[in-house]
C-alpha cells in the first residue's frame, strides 16, 4: 500500500535527521499518513518468526523481580522467563506430571533409615548463569543451587520460606549433584512443586545475587532462563533480552517487552490498534465475549485452578466472636460473586479447593452431609449478630487494591455486609501496595486470590499456625490467624502420606475443621483471561496455568 | 529594566524558600505516622522505631530540614518509602513528558484562542462572537478528562485513528508526536478557552480606548488599525497570564496523564498519593515549587519587559 | 479553572489596582444590577439550570426510581429500559438514580467549600488590607504562594496529607479558594483605608471592625457573588477530577467523578456509564459559570459585554 511505504520513509527521514525543526516540519503530514495506516505499528513488531513480543499488564509498576519475594502476578509473570528451576511445569499445563528442568530427571526419593527421606538430584552440565550487572556469566553448579534453597528457605530473604518447613538440608554432593533431605517422607505430589520453576523453587545466581546485594537484585534479578533482564523503566515496562547460551536452545524472539498498563481501557485498546501482542484481560463474561468477537483476535480464560476466598481474622474483634463469623458467611451470596465473572471465569465452591478438581475438596452437597450449613441466608445473620449482641455496631475499614478481582469482591461483600447490618468501609490503594499492608495483619476481613500448586500448600499457606502473617514462625498468607494444632496435625500427616485416598480425606478433615470454624470462606474458583493475537497464537495446550502467568519461553514464536 | 529585573529575581529567592519549607512542614506534621502508615498497626514498638530511624524521621527537625534543601540542591531527592528506588531517576525522566504535554496544549490553546478571539473581537455581536463566547464557556466547563475520554471513544476506538497509551520516545519524533496529539487537544481546549477569553476581553476593552479612536481619526484604515495598535495592546495582559495558563494547565495535566495512561509526575504524584508516598508526594512537589516559582518569575519579567507601566509602579 | 478573567484582565491581580466599579451608592448599583442581569439570556439560563441542580439534588430520594446504592450484580451493564433509563453499572445498580444522588455531593462540596474558603479568606483579606505592615505582608506572602500552585494539585497533596472522605475533600477544596478571596478582599481595602471617612471614623473612635464591615463589604460584596459563583464552578470540576483520580468518597457513595472511571473500563459495553456522569459535570460547571458571568456583566455594564 502506497501510504505505509511513505510513512516509513518519511518516518525514517525523521528519525535520521538530527534536531526536531526537521522532524517536525515533516511531522505533521506524516501524521496524517500514520493515521491512515491504523493498526499497523511497523517499526515495532516483525511479521517473521522473530520480533518482540510486547504483553500488556496490570500493573503500575514492579514490586520486585527478586524471585524469591515476587508474590504480584506481573512480578511472577516476568520472574517465570528469567528463571528455572530443578524441575518444571509443562507450558500451560501444571496439572500433567513435573518435568526436569535444571535436573537431568526427576528422581526417585529415598528413604532413609533415620526416617528421613532424600531426593538427589543430577544437573544438566552446560547450564550457564546470565552475565549480570556485576557479574560475568558462568557455568552453574550445585553450589548455586544449594545457595537458592538455603535463600528461599530462610523468612529474611523469602516469601516462601514456609514451604521448607520440613525441610532438613539442602547439600551440594558434588558439584552436579544435588541432595534434600526431609524430615519426614513427603508424596511427590507434594514436595516436587517445592523445587519447580516457581515461588520458592527458582534458582538463583549466586555470584550475582552476592555481588550486587539483595535490594539491587530486586531490579536486576540474574538466572538461567531464556530471558535475560534488560531495561526497567518504571511507569513504562520492563524488556527482556534472549539469552543466546540457554540450555534449551537459543529463544525464537528478539527480546519481550512488558508495558505496564493498569488502565483495562487502554490495555484493551493497545491490544485492537497493534500496539502490544497480548494481554491480560479482565475476568468478565461480557470481556471475553466482546474481545473474541474483534477480528484477528482471541480471548480466552486460562484456569488457575485456585480460590478467591475470605479470611476473618479471629484473634481481634470483631470477629473472634464465631456468631459473628457465621453472620459473615450467611450474608453472602456467592451468585452475586460468580455473576462477574459468568461460567466461562468462576464457578462457585464450598472448601478451600474446588472439590471438582483435585481431591480432598468439598462439593455443595458434602458441606451439607457434613452439617454445615454455608448457605445465603441474610435473616440468619441478622439473628447470629443480634444473638452477640452487635445488631449494628460493627464497623470497621480495609484496605483493597484496583485491581478488578479484589475492587469487585470487596465491593459486594460491602453490600452483602451493609443488608445485615455491619458497615465495612473500603479503603483503595495500589495492588503492590495492599499485598504489603494485607501481610502486616492491615485487614479484619481479607479478600484473597489465591492460585497455589497443590492442595497441601495452599492449605498450609492460609491455615497453617506458622503462615500467619504477623508472628508465624513462616509468614504466608494466614490471614485470619488460624491457630488449630488439630489442623496443623492433619497438614503434616497428609503431607508425608503416601496413599492419595487417606491423603484426600485428611485434607478434606482439614476442610470441614476450618469451615466449622468459620475462619475462611471459600467463595468461587476463578480463571484468568487472555487476550492475543493471532499471530502470537500459544503452541502448548492451554489447560492451567498456576501463577496467572503466560508461558512465553525459547519456542514462543510469532505465525510466520 | 535591569533594576526591575534585579528586584523579581532577588524576591524570587525567598519566596522559593517560604514554599519548600510549607511543603517541607506539611509533609512532616501530616496526621499519622509515615512509619506505622508502612509497617501496618501490629508491627512493635522496636520496628517502628527502627523504621523511623531508617526513614530519617528521629534526627531533630532543622538537620531533616538542612538535609532536605541540601538534597534538592544537589538534585538527591531521597528515596521512595514504598519501593526505596531513588526518586530522582524517576522523576526527571517522567518530567520531560508532563512538560512536553502542557507546553504542547499551552501551544494549541494559543494557536486556536487567539484568531478566535481576534474574530469575535473584530465582530462584535455577529455570530464570530458568539461562537468565541460559547467555546470558551464550553472550554472553561467540559472536564479536561471527560473530553480525553471522548476522544479515547471517538478516535481510538471507532476510528482505530491513534494510539492512546503511552508517551513514545523522544528519539522518535513522529511517534512521540502520535502519542501527543490526543492528550494535548484534550488539554489544549482548556488553553482554548483560557486564551480566548482574556483575549477577546482585552481586545474589546483596548478597541475602545481613546487612543485608538484618535488612530483612525488620523485615517488610518481599519484593518491596519487592528493589527498594528490593537494586536499590541492586548498581547500584553495575554503574555503575562501566559505564565498562569502554564500552571493551570499543569494541574489539569495530572488527570489527563491518567485517562491517556501517559507516563508523567501528575502520575506519580497520584500514586504518591494514593499510597501515602511521603518522600515522593515532597519531592514531586518540591520539583513543582520550582517549577512555579520560575514560571512566575518569567512572567513578571516579561511584564515588565512588554508594559513599561509595570517598571516603574511601586 | 475559574473565570477570573475578566477581574484579572482589569486588576491584573496586583494590589493597588481595585476592581473596576462606578462610583455610585451601593443600593442604587444593586437596582441597576438586578436589572441588567434580568435582561441577559444566558445568565438567565444560569440561574435557572443551577436552581434545577439544587431542586434535584434536595429530592433526589423523591425523585430517583431506584435505591443507588442497591447491587444486582446478576444484571449488571444491562442497556437502558424502561426500568433503567439509562441502563446499569458494573454492580447492577441504576445508573439514573446514581447520577441524580450524585448532584448532593457536587453540590455540597461545591458550596461548602466556596463558604469555607471564601469566608476565611476574605476575612483574611480585610484583616490584611486593614492592618497593614508586617500582617499584612505575612498573609499575603502566604496567600501569594497557595496561588501560585495549580489547584488540582494543591488538592491532590491536601488529601495525601489528610486522607480522603468528604469532609478532608471539601477542606482541600477550601484551601485553594481561601487566597482567591484574600486576594481579592485585599484590594479593595486597601484603597477604601486611604479615603478621608474611614481617617474620620478612626479618629472618632470607630474600631476596625466596624470600619470594614459597614464601608468596605458593601462595595465588593456584587464582586464577591461573581468570585463565588465561578469558584463553585471550579469546585465542582475539582471534586470530579479528584474522585476520578479516586480520591473522593469513598464507595458505594454515587459521586460523578467515581462513576467515570469506573464507567472508563466498560467505556465500550456500556458507554453510557461514563458519559452520563460527565455531562452531568459539564452541565453543573456551565450553570455556575453562566451564572458568575451573568452576575460579572450585571455589577459591571462597562466591561465589555
Amino acid at each position: 500500500m502506497p501510504a505505509n511505504r511513505k510513512w516509513t520513509a518519511v518516518g525514517a527521514a525523521g528519525r535520521g535527521r538530527k534536531g526536531r525543526p526537521a522532524a517536525a516540519a515533516l511531522a505533521l503530514p506524516a501524521l496524517v499518513l500514520a493515521g491512515c495506516t491504523g493498526a499497523n505499528d511497523v517499526t515495532k513488531s516483525d511479521a517473521s518468526s522473530g520480533g518482540i513480543l510486547r504483553m500488556g499488564v496490570f500493573a503500575e509498576n514492579i514490586q520486585t523481580l527478586d524471585p524469591h519475594q515476587a508474590t504480584s502476578g506481573t512480578d511472577r509473570q516476568i520472574v517465570g522467563r528469567i528463571f528455572n528451576g530443578l524441575v518444571r511445569f509443562r507450558p500451560g499445563d501444571f496439572t500433567a506430571p513435573v518435568e526436569p528442568d535444571l535436573a537431568t530427571a526427576v528422581p526417585e526419593p529415598k528413604t532413609n533409615p533415620d526416617g528421613t527421606q532424600t531426593w538427589t538430584f543430577a544437573l544438566r552440565a552446560g547450564v550457564k548463569c546470565q552475565a549480570g550487572p556485576k557479574s560475568p556469566a558462568y557455568d552453574l553448579t550445585a553450589d548455586d543451587v544449594v545457595y537458592s534453597y538455603q535463600r528461599s528457605g530462610n523468612a529474611d530473604t523469602s516469601a516462601f520460606a514456609s514451604d521448607h518447613g520440613d525441610w532438613k538440608s539442602v547439600t551440594a554432593v558434588d558439584p552436579r549433584t544435588v541432595a534434600i533431605t526431609l524430615t519426614a517422607p513427603s508424596s511427590r505430589a507434594v514436595f516436587l512443586p517445592k523445587v519447580a520453576a516457581y515461588a520458592g523453587g527458582f534458582v538463583v545466581c549466586k555470584k550475582a545475587v552476592q555481588a550486587e546485594g539483595d535490594k539491587e537484585f530486586a531490579t536486576h534479578p540474574v538466572g538461567t532462563g531464556p530471558f535475560v533482564m534488560g531495561e526497567y523503566k518504571p511507569g513504562d515496562g520492563v524488556s527482556l533480552t534472549p539469552n543466546a547460551d540457554y540450555f534449551r536452545g537459543k529463544p525464537k524472539l528478539t527480546g519481550v517487552k512488558f508495558r505496564f498498563l493498569p488502565d483495562d481501557t487502554t490495555r484493551d485498546l493497545a491490544l485492537d490498534s497493534g500496539e502490544v501482542d497480548l494481554i491480560w484481560g479482565q475476568p468478565e463474561q461480557q470481556w471475553l465475549d466482546r474481545t473474541d468477537a474483534k477480528d484477528g483476535i482471541t480471548a480466552v480464560a486460562f484456569p488457575v485452578e485456585g480460590t478467591v476466598m475470605i479470611s476473618l481474622r479471629m484473634d481481634k474483634p470483631p470477629f473472634n466472636d464465631k456468631r459473628v463469623r457465621e453472620a459473615v458467611v450467611h450474608a453472602i451470596d456467592r451468585k452475586q460473586h460468580t455473576a462477574i465473572g459468568g461460567d466461562k471465569v468462576a464457578t462457585a465452591i464450598w472448601s478451600i479447593v474446588n472439590a471438582a478438581g483435585v481431591q480432598g475438596g468439598l462439593s455443595e452437597a458434602d458441606t451439607k452431609a457434613a452439617g454445615l450449613d454455608l448457605g445465603y441466608d441474610p435473616d440468619e445473620s441478622r439473628r447470629l449478630l443480634a444473638d452477640a449482641g452487635h445488631a449494628h455496631d460493627i464497623k470497621f475499614d480495609v484496605v483493597s487494591s484496583t485491581l478488578a478481582v479484589y475492587k469487585n469482591n470487596y465491593q459486594i461483600l460491602q453490600s452483602e455486609l451493609a443488608a445485615v447490618g455491619i458497615t465495612m468501609t473500603i479503603k483503595s490503594v495500589d495492588h503492590p501496595t495492599m499485598h504489603t499492608l494485607i501481610r502486616k495483619g492491615q485487614n479484619a476481613l481479607t479478600v484473597y486470590d489465591a492460585p497455589r500448586p497443590t492442595m497441601d500448600v495452599l492449605l498450609t499457606q492460609f491455615v497453617n499456625s506458622a503462615s500467619v502473617v504477623v508472628g508465624g514462625s513462616a509468614p504466608v498468607t494466614n490471614f485470619s490467624f488460624y491457630r488449630n494444632r488439630d489442623v496443623d496435625g492433619w497438614l503434616g500427616q497428609a503431607r508425608a502420606a503416601s496413599d492419595p485416598a487417606a491423603q484426600a480425606e485428611l485434607w478434606r478433615k482439614v476442610n470441614r475443621q476450618v469451615l466449622a470454624d468459620a475462619a475462611v470462606i471459600p467463595l468461587y474458583v476463578g480463571a484468568n483471561t487472555f487476550a492475543y493475537r493471532d499471530n502470537v497464537a500459544p503452541a502448548f495446550k492451554l489447560v492451567a496455568t498456576i501463577d496467572n502467568s503466560w508461558p512465553i519461553d525459547e519456542t514462543t514464536a510469532f505465525a510466520s | 529594566m535591569a533594576s526591575y529585573a534585579l528586584r523579581r529575581i532577588a524576591l524570587a529567592i525567598p519566596t522559593l524558600l517560604v514554599v519548600l519549607t510549607i511543603v517541607f512542614c506539611l509533609v512532616r506534621f501530616a496526621p499519622g505516622d509515615p512509619a506505622t502508615a508502612a509497617l501496618g498497626p501490629d508491627a512493635s514498638a522496636d520496628a517502628i522505631a527502627a523504621a523511623r530511624q531508617r526513614m530519617g524521621l528521629t534526627e531533630p527537625l532543622l538537620r531533616q530540614y538542612a538535609s532536605y534543601l541540601g538534597g534538592l540542591a544537589h538534585g538527591d531527592l531521597g528515596r521512595s518509602l514504598i519501593s526505596g528506588r531513588p526518586i530522582a531517576a524517576d522523576l526527571f525522566a517522567s518530567l520531560p513528558h508532563t512538560i512536553e504535554l502542557t507546553l504542547a496544549a499551552l501551544l494549541i490553546g494559543l494557536a486556536t484562542g487567539l484568531p478566535l478571539a481576534l474574530w469575535a473581537a473584530m465582530r462584535r455581536n455577529e455570530w464570530p462572537d458568539y461562537l468565541g463566547r460559547i467555546v470558551s464557556l464550553v472550554g472553561l466547563s467540559f472536564p479536561a478528562f471527560h473530553l480525553g475520554i471522548l476522544m479515547i471513544l471517538l478516535f481510538s476506538i471507532k476510528l482505530h485513528w491513534l494510539p492512546i497509551t503511552g508517551a513514545g520516545a523522544f528519539d522518535d519524533p513522529v511517534d512521540n508526536l502520535r502519542h501527543l496529539v490526543l492528550p494535548a487537544v484534550s488539554l489544549g481546549l482548556v488553553g482554548t478557552a483560557y486564551v480566548a477569553r482574556v483575549a477577546r476581553s482585552t481586545v474589546l476593552k483596548v478597541k475602545e480606548e481613546d487612543f485608538i479612536r484618535a488612530v483612525r481619526a488620523k485615517g488610518l484604515r481599519p484593518s491596519q488599525v487592528t493589527y498594528r495598535h490593537t494586536l499590541r495592546s492586548a498581547l500584553i495582559p495575554v503574555t503575562s497570564l501566559l505564565g498562569v495558563f502554564s500552571i493551570t494547565l499543569l494541574g489539569s495535566a495530572v488527570t489527563t496523564e491518567l485517562v491517556f495512561a501517559r507516563p508523567g509526575i501528575g502520575r506519580m504524584l497520584v500514586q504518591a498519593t494514593l499510597e501515602r508516598d511521603y518522600n515522593v508526594i515532597q519531592s514531586v512537589m518540591s520539583v513543582v515549587a520550582v517549577m512555579v516559582v520560575l514560571v512566575n518569575l518569567g512572567t513578571d519579567l516579561a511584564y515588565g519587559f512588554l508594559d513599561p507601566r509595570v517598571r516603574h509602579a511601586r | 479553572m475559574p473565570d477570573e478573567t475578566s477581574l484579572a484582565v482589569a486588576t491584573l491581580s496586583r494590589p493597588g489596582m481595585g476592581p473596576v466599579g462606578p462610583a455610585r451608592p451601593p443600593w442604587s448599583r444593586r437596582r441597576a444590577a438586578v436589572r441588567a442581569f434580568t435582561r441577559n439570556r444566558l445568565s438567565l439560563i444560569g440561574l435557572g439550570l443551577a436552581a434545577l441542580l439544587a431542586i434535584v439534588a434536595l429530592a433526589a430520594p423523591l425523585l430517583a426510581p431506584d435505591d443507588p446504592i442497591k447491587q444486582a450484580v446478576t444484571e449488571r451493564l444491562a442497556a437502558p429500559s424502561g426500568q433503567h433509563w439509562f441502563g446499569t453499572d458494573n454492580f447492577g445498580r441504576d445508573i439514573f438514580s446514581r447520577v441524580l444522588y450524585g448532584t448532593r455531593i457536587s453540590l455540597l462540596v461545591g458550596l461548602s467549600s466556596v463558604l469555607l474558603g471564601g469566608v476565611i479568606g476574605s476575612l483574611l483579606g480585610l484583616i490584611a488590607g486593614f492592618r497593614g505592615g508586617w500582617t499584612e505582608r505575612c498573609i499575603m506572602q502566604v496567600m501569594d504562594v497557595l496561588l501560585a500552585f495549580p489547584d488540582l494539585i494543591t488538592g491532590l497533596v491536601v488529601m495525601a496529607v489528610l486522607g480522603g472522605g468528604l469532609r478532608n475533600l471539601i477542606i482541600a477544596i477550601a484551601i485553594s479558594i481561601v487566597p482567591r478571596f484574600a486576594r481579592f478582599a485585599h484590594a479593595p481595602t486597601l484603597s477604601e483605608r486611604q479615603k478621608d471617612y474611614v481617617t474620620a471614623a478612626e479618629a472618632l473612635g470607630a474600631s476596625d471592625r466596624r470600619i470594614m464591615l459597614r464601608h468596605v463589604r458593601p462595595n465588593i460584596s456584587g464582586e464577591l457573588l461573581v468570585l463565588a459563583s465561578l469558584w463553585i464552578a471550579t469546585a465542582i470540576r475539582i471534586e470530579a477530577n479528584l474522585s476520578f483520580v479516586g480520591l473522593g468518597v469513598a464507595p458505594p457513595t454515587a459521586t460523578w467523578g467515581q462513576m467515570i472511571r469506573d464507567g472508563l473500563v466498560y467505556i465500550q459495553a456500556a458507554p453510557l456509564f461514563s458519559l452520563v456522569p460527565g455531562l452531568a459535570v459539564f452541565v453543573t460547571v456551565l450553570a455556575f459559570n453562566l451564572l458568575g458571568d451573568g452576575l460579572s456583566d450585571a455589577f459591571d455594564p462597562r466591561r465589555p459585554q
